[in-house]
């Protein structure tokens, strides 16, 4: 009815003279004194947005750095700050001992030779508290750091604050500085890098610990320092920066997992992040896997995804990850193949193979016992390198049949901006939503808030059974305004915490484009709230609609770290299945904080490599640390995790010969063992702090994948595709046909057929 | 280089910002209804010309300072509206307006604009010529867009056949078009500004 009447609109003003149509519309919306709430609005989006650019001054104001050096600045605070590290790595190593930290580190500094002003660039050495002298004489030292960069850091003399070491001991290294750092740390970043930290010390079944000083020899001289340390699968993090022309800068981090994905850091933060406290025996790991950037400068929605490394079970026997339930990155993706994109069209970023992978049913048992997860394991050859292993990690949740279902306090916030408006949008959100309320019932709750220019509440918070009042609050709801989405959430927490119902189901569902484009309060300040509230038992389902607009990164930030899933509607088909078919699992949270550990035996593999989970990576250390939070799984959800595996005397995948270390052989003892693996899971149920683990060794299997499980080829296919999309090397000698084939005789059991669907959309893609 | 004053104290900062920003809001003031007319004449849809209005404020709010005042703000807000417009087409993979077509829309909206800056204001314009259009012609106008009617809604309303609305809204359209154009340049020969090239014929 409605997409009628937009048509015959369409045509009525269509044509001759779109101007004054305008204007006609115009007048008609400025005598509704439209005017004036639009101009109110205007009022409130230019305060946010003055509030935001100061913000963002502030690190300079008292050095009235002019704005348009803003950039430039960071690009060189950045350069400071890996001058502050390999100053301390270098003034650590001679006056504390070897360091213990396995240091990775690897700093992308694309700008166009920047050069700074002295005073600029003194004020900010000043910022990050390092003590430079001026300028002193021609002989000011030229720096350039690592071998992907081509900045160029023209500036002062400084020296280090420790003993400088012998010249003869340590001829001068092209990267070094003479500095004089006295950095300061930022405690709470550092503090999670100590590696003597109370959550270190892991079991390791393979081989015993050593102490951890077992550092191998170091020389100096040249630019890198590699310092080893051989006791865990040490976290990752990557800072990266990259500005063009002094005039663009992104400086994007992730800092920890659990600290969720920064958005722009400032030069102060990142520079916190690297500048170090020596006393301390502190630094930053800095690394590139697991690295979520998001561009903001650009129109791109997608948070960049740098997929995990190859790994060596010595160097990093744990792999450790949070679960991930999602599966909207499919549904995205398939709705853009569906309209004829081709894959060199697909944003790579869009592509998150976890996600793909969860989006199908499988044919996982159901767990049995006392847990409410149950394994499902399978090793066979690699259908892209028959040299390779695949490991296939399943992990089943417990279906509660709906008779079981608690009581549900649920919160529907819809975003009814202006961007909302298209059919398969706030009208199949609608949609979508009535569907669900069919199966509530008296014992369950329904409030309905609305986020636009001004958050409001559409439906107070009402009963179930009454559908009238529901479905009339539903029908009203109309598309126009722009987007507050932080007012409308923290309103939408706020109802849900009153009407909280103890032991049942608590959660705000989130339906919106995602285009919070019009200013609102920052992503992490957004991430934050969920964050917290779900740790008072309030979690986040987010579904996203029309891929138009759709601020992916967004979205899957917001629900990564709050306890939340995330769905990606596209069709009536995808809201049934979302709100029906899967409705137990959408609502009824089994465990959270899910991670897994998967501890790889050095004695069956010569390296491993997680596909997919790129953004969901955690720290080794994070596995047993209560506090730190995971993924949450609803009602019959399943997860799977794949591994690429070289298996012993294969050929390693990591670069092999260090130059400061003899040998890569483990200088810790071996536990002679047939094992491949040990997997590990934690998980906390929903209303519990401390979390429970459960361990099943993985034995190997010489079985071909021609000989696995349908559920295994038909992942393996799946991850085939996505690896694809992405642009992986390794699969670069499969096409999507041979993944159609694969898939095809794999489909099996396929109730809702969702697993022919991806047959029929990968086979129409182009090699 | 741009060399911004360099104020004394924090105090005389927050004083330039609070006068840039009052500047800023009477420029908005003046001069929104004819970036929503120019973007809803763009993308045809008067929500999304919203929120491109609304995006393109706060993008030229944060680059107010590199405004210059003899400029008209309108003509400078109109430059960076088309350029959200195109993005508007490309994330909505629609094919976005010929440049010529948004050129000849600029064209009126800048002399509307300018009847809005002589006083009289190019609302008033159109009510003064609504008052000229035959009876069934205002009759759509009115029904269609001031009583803000879906197009079925006011055909039923009229009884007439939506075919029939969209023939009424059209001539209404062109000459309340062609009857603004004349008020204004009759407005403005005689002692007003600068002399308009009229259209031939």
């Amino acid at each position: 009815m409605q997409d009628k009447d937009k048509d015959l609109d369409k045509t009525l003003n269509a044509g001759s003279d779109a101007a004054m149509d305008a204007l006609l519309l115009q007048m008609a919306k400025a005598k509704n004194t439209d005017s004036e709430s639009f101009l109110e609005e205007m009022e409130a989006l230019i305060d946010q947005a003055e509030e935001e650019e100061e913000e963002k001054i502030v690190p300079f104001s008292d050095t009235k750095v002019r704005r348009k050096l803003y950039w430039r600045a960071a690009a060189i605070a950045a350069v400071v700050m890996v001058l502050g590290t390999i100053a301390l790595v270098y003034h650590s190593a001679n006056s504390t001992g070897p360091m213990l930290a396995s240091y990775d580190a690897q700093i992308i500094a694309h700008s166009a030779g920047t050069q700074v002003e002295p005073a600029l660039e003194k004020q900010i050495l000043t910022k990050q508290s390092l003590k430079a002298a001026p300028a002193s004489g021609p002989a000011s030292p030229s720096i350039s750091i690592g071998y992907d960069t081509d900045y160029v850091w023209k500036g002062s003399q400084v020296e280090y604050g420790a003993t400088p070491p012998q010249p003869s001991q340590a001829p001068k290294p092209r990267t070094r500085p003479e500095s004089t750092v006295n950095a300061t740390v930022d405690d709470r970043l550092a503090t999670r890098h100590f590696l003597g930290g109370p959550n270190e010390l892991q079991e390791l079944n393979y081989r015993k610990a050593e102490p951890k000083q077992s550092v191998s020899e170091h020389t100096y001289g040249t630019t890198a320092y590699e310092y080893e340390a051989l006791d865990i699968g040490a976290s990752r993090n990557a800072f990266s920066t990259s500005g063009h022309g002094g005039t663009e800068f992104t400086a994007q981090a992730k800092k920890q997992n659990n600290d969720g994905i920064l958005g722009g850091v400032t030069a102060e933060a990142a520079g916190a992040f690297f500048a170090n406290k020596n006393e301390s025996g502190v630094e930053p790991i800095i690394g590139r896997e697991d690295s979520l950037a998001i561009r903001e400068s650009t129109s791109s929605r997608y948070g960049s995804l740098i997929d995990n490394p190859w790994a060596s079970p010595i160097k990093d026997p744990l792999s450790t990850f949070s679960i991930d339930v999602d599966t909207a990155s499919w549904t995205n993706v398939r709705g853009l193949l569906n309209q004829g994109y081709q894959p060199s069209n697909i944003d790579k970023d869009s592509v998150r193979i976890e996600e793909w992978i969860n989006y199908f049913d499988w044919d996982y048992a159901q767990p049995e016992g006392k847990h409410p997860f149950a394994f499902a394991t399978e090793v066979a050859s690699s259908p892209w390198n028959q040299d390779h292993l695949l490991l296939r990690i399943g992990v089943q949740g417990k279906e509660m049949s709906r008779q079981e279902r608690p009581r549900a306090n649920l919160v529907f916030l819809f975003d009814v901006s202006g961007s909302m408006s298209s059919a398969n949008k706030l009208p199949l959100a609608k949609h979508a939503i009535e569907t669900l309320t069919e199966e509530l019932n008296a014992d369950d709750k329904v409030t309905m808030v609305v986020y636009a220019g001004s958050e409001g509440l559409a439906l107070p918070p009402t009963n179930g059974h009454k559908q009238k009042p529901i479905l009339h609050a539903l029908r009203n709801l109309n598309a126009g305004g722009s987007t507050n989405g932080g007012a409308g959430i923290k309103l939408a927490y706020r109802m849900a915490k009153e009407n909280y119902i103890e032991d049942g189901v608590n959660r705000v569902i989130l339906c919106t484009d995602g285009d919070f484009n019009v200013g609102t309060t920052s992503n992490q300040a957004l991430v934050d709230l969920v964050e917290s509230r779900s740790k008072e038992g309030v979690f986040l389902s987010v579904c996203g609609f029309g891929n138009d607009n759709l601020n992916d990164s967004m979205l899957e930030e917001i629900t990564n770290k709050g306890n939340g899933n995330y769905y990606f509607i596209d069709s009536k088909r995808e809201a049934r299945k979302v709100f029906l078919e899967d409705l137990m699992g959408t609502l009824v949270t089994i465990a959270k904080d899910v991670k897994i550990q998967v501890e790889f035996n050095p004695a069956q593999v010569e390296s491993y490599r997680l596909i997919g989970y790129a953004n969901r990576k955690l720290n080794a250390e994070d596995f047993e640390n209560d506090a730190i939070d995971a993924g949450e799984v609803g009602s019959g959800h399943s997860v799977t995790a794949l591994y690429e595996i070289v298996p012993i005397g294969g050929q390693s995948k990591v670069p092999p010969e260090l130059r400061y270390q003899k040998s890569t052989e483990p200088k810790r003892e071996l536990v002679p063992s047939e094992e491949l693996a040990l997997l590990k899971l934690r998980y906390k149920l929903p209303d519990a702090d401390t979390s429970i683990p459960m361990t099943q060794p993985i034995m190997p299997d010489d079985q071909s994948w021609q000989q696995a499980s349908k559920d295994y080829r038909f992942a393996a296919a799946v991850a085939m595709t996505g690896m694809k999309l992405r642009g992986h090397d390794s699969v670069k000698n499969s096409s999507y046909a041979d993944a159609v084939k694969i898939a095809k005789k794999a489909i099996g059991k396929d109730i809702h057929g969702h697993k022919a669907e991806f047959v029929n959309v990968i086979n129409s893609l182009k090699p | 280089m741009l060399v911004m004053p360099e104020p004394d104290s924090q105090s005389t900062q927050k004083k330039i910002v609070l006068t840039r920003r009052q500047r800023f809001s009477e420029l908005m003031r003046e001069h929104h209804s004819q970036l929503l007319v120019f973007a809803t004449a763009i993308v045809k849809d008067h929500d999304s010309a919203k929120d491109i209005v609304q995006d393109a404020l706060v993008t030229a709010w944060k680059k107010f300072d590199q405004y210059e005042t003899d400029r008209d703000f309108g003509k400078w807000m109109r430059g960076i509206i088309r350029n959200k417009c195109k993005d508007w087409f490309r994330k909505h993979q629609k094919d976005a307006l010929p440049d010529i077509e948004v050129v000849e829309m600029e064209v009126d909206i800048e002399s509307w604009q300018s009847a809005n800056a002589a006083g009289t204001g190019v609302f008033e314009t159109v009510e003064v010529c609504m008052e000229k259009l035959p009876e069934n012609l205002k009759g759509a106008v009115d029904t269609y867009y001031f009583e803000n009617r879906d197009g079925t809604d006011a055909a039923e309303q009229l009884q007439i056949t939506p075919a029939n609305l969209r023939k009424r809204l059209e001539r209404a359209r062109a000459l309340l078009h062609d009857c603004i154009s004349r008020t204004i340049e009759a407005d403005q020969t005689p002692s007003n500004i600068t002399p308009r090239v009229s259209h031939a014929g």
